[in-house]
């Protein structure tokens, strides 16, 4: 199973929008990255409090409903969250426009 | 920017195909304009407020260079786009559905006429 893993961050990795991938688990620690470790270790830590943040924002606006994603657009990148349940993974990107 | 005009692109905002709903509200959190009931208007500012505030110190956390543009905050029911500018933040509530096709075609074209400049389309 991890070989598959291995073989789809290294097949999105590739694409020329992608600056790198990360995958945290719920308490901020790094599993998987392509990523300089330090920078990834940085990003746990702020996209681990954001992930909560929003989960919280969307329970408060409607119990019933489920946050299934986050996309932070900046002047020079694309942050994706996406949100599992004992991980959650985060994309740099190089917005497409 | 005169009031009228205020009024006309926000009416023309929640015109736009998939639009639920939008809220308009200013740098001390009240809520300028929305189409959506006021109780509800308030709690989506507040929150998002926060939201956006938090994201931003983040971005800038991360990169001090760099700056917030927007956020998209997707569930299950409905996608949420807020944006801030100088005091003033739009909370735009979108249908998924909707959106979720206008990127599938938007995605088509685009793979297609890349397709045709490499004149592998016939």
């Amino acid at each position: 199973m991890s070989a598959e893993v291995e073989e789809m961050l290294k097949r999105f990795q590739n694409f020329k929008n992608i600056v790198g991938i990360m995958v945290i688990d719920n308490d901020g620690i790094p599993i998987k990255t392509t990523m300089e470790y330090n920078l990834t270790l940085h990003y746990a830590a702020v996209m681990q409090t954001l992930r909560e943040k929003a989960q919280q924002v969307v329970l408060d606006l409607d119990a019933t409903n489920e946050f299934t994603f986050l996309r932070l657009r900046t002047l020079r990148h694309e942050v994706l969250l996406c949100p599992e349940v004992d991980y959650f993974i985060v994309v740099l990107q190089l917005p497409c426009d | 920017m005169p009031r009228d005009s205020v009024q006309e692109t926000f009416n023309r905002l929640t015109e736009l195909p998939g639009v639920m709903g939008a809220i308009l509200v200013d740098g001390s959190g009240t809520v300028l304009r929305s189409n959506v009931n006021e109780s509800a208007s308030q709690v989506y500012a507040n929150r998002l407020v926060q939201l956006v505030t938090m994201s931003r110190d983040l971005v800038r956390d991360v990169e001090p260079s760099d700056d917030l543009a927007y956020v998209r905050l997707r569930t299950r029911k409905q996608e949420l786009m807020v944006a801030t500018e100088s005091q003033h933040t739009i909370i735009v509530i979108q249908d998924v559905q909707s959106l979720d096709q206008t990127r599938r075609s938007t995605s088509a074209s685009a793979r297609n006429s890349t397709a045709y400049d490499r004149g592998s389309v016939s």
